[in-house]
């Protein structure tokens, strides 16, 4: 084997490995779907509750959740059918967003138990861990950010009693903390021509 | 004293379904024929002489109605990879 023989077989093996980078802006519309239809269920639940005191403010949650659930799991299949390999990226992304559902799932199952309060506590800390977890192996600062901010926020809420006593301030900062860890760096992938890792 | 070279990696197309497959999961027939610019045929060919060597494992299914192949690097592969990748570095003419 001579030189140029050489140097072709590690070009060779470099661009095939390029080549299955995982693409993280196909990401993007998992949190734009979830970051909307929180967002939005929040801010209706705070009208609920503040303008019409009505003890039905939850109701709200029965509506779109299984309205996201369902929306992100036609944008994943579409993915699917569009996608012709699969990384290891996507099986870690997967795993980890299925495990921070059932954690979400949990605490709201619980919420009678432990209170809507604490239980939106949980919420916070259990996607600001998954935002965190996804920016730091994808390498997207803002997504890390935006996860290090809302596990700030649900320990400031936990152990500020100001804070905790009031669940509308509790509504308030779970919209502030999806708009810092889903929305602001979902559009910002989007926004992104390529981001391969 | 060089590593002797592993035949059945050092042809083109081996090499490059190879190292398509080790930095990932699993992929579709479709996906390695874009990705090597391989005919149809030819890929075919390749793919079942590196699943008789135990390199890759070939899973048919369905994908919505259609038939559906997917290939993915066995752990000999993996070893097998690396031994070349590792054979080919050392090598200093």
């Amino acid at each position: 084997m001579n030189t140029i023989e050489q140097a072709q077989q590690l070009k060779t093996i470099a661009d095939m490995l390029e080549r299955t980078r995982y693409n993280i802006r196909s990401n993007s519309i998992f949190y734009l779907i979830w970051g909307w239809l929180v967002l939005l269920s929040v801010l209706i639940e705070y009208i609920l509750l503040t303008q019409f005191n009505s003890p039905y403010h939850f109701m709200v949650w029965i509506i779109s959740m299984p309205l996201a659930g369902v929306s992100s799991s036609l944008a994943g299949r579409k993915h699917r059918l569009k996608q012709k390999h699969t990384t290891l990226m996507d099986s870690v992304m997967k795993f980890l967003w299925i495990g921070i559902t059932m954690g979400i799932f949990f605490s709201l199952a619980f919420s009678n138990v432990i209170g809507w309060t604490h239980s939106y506590v949980l919420i916070i800390l259990f996607y600001g861990i998954g935002t965190f977890v996804s920016g730091g192996v994808l390498k997207f600062k803002p997504l890390t950010i935006g996860g290090i901010l809302s596990i700030v926020l649900s320990f400031v809420i936990a152990f500020i009693p100001d804070l905790h006593k009031s669940f509308e301030n509790v509504l308030l900062l779970l919209a502030l903390s999806v708009t810092m860890s889903y929305l602001i760096p979902g559009y910002m992938l989007r926004s992104k021509v390529s981001l391969d890792v | 004293m060089f590593e002797p070279l592993d035949p059945l990696l050092h042809n083109q197309l081996r090499l490059q379904i190879m190292s398509l497959l080790i930095g990932i999961e699993n992929a579709e027939f479709g996906f390695l024929l874009d990705e090597t610019g391989s005919t149809r045929g030819n890929l075919s060919v390749q793919l079942n002489k590196l699943k008789e060597a135990g390199y890759i494992e070939i899973e048919k299914g369905y994908k919505g109605n259609y038939p559906n192949t997917k290939c993915s690097i066995s752990a000999l592969g993996r070893n097998a990879f690396s031994t070349y990748f590792e054979a080919l570095k050392s090598y200093k003419p």
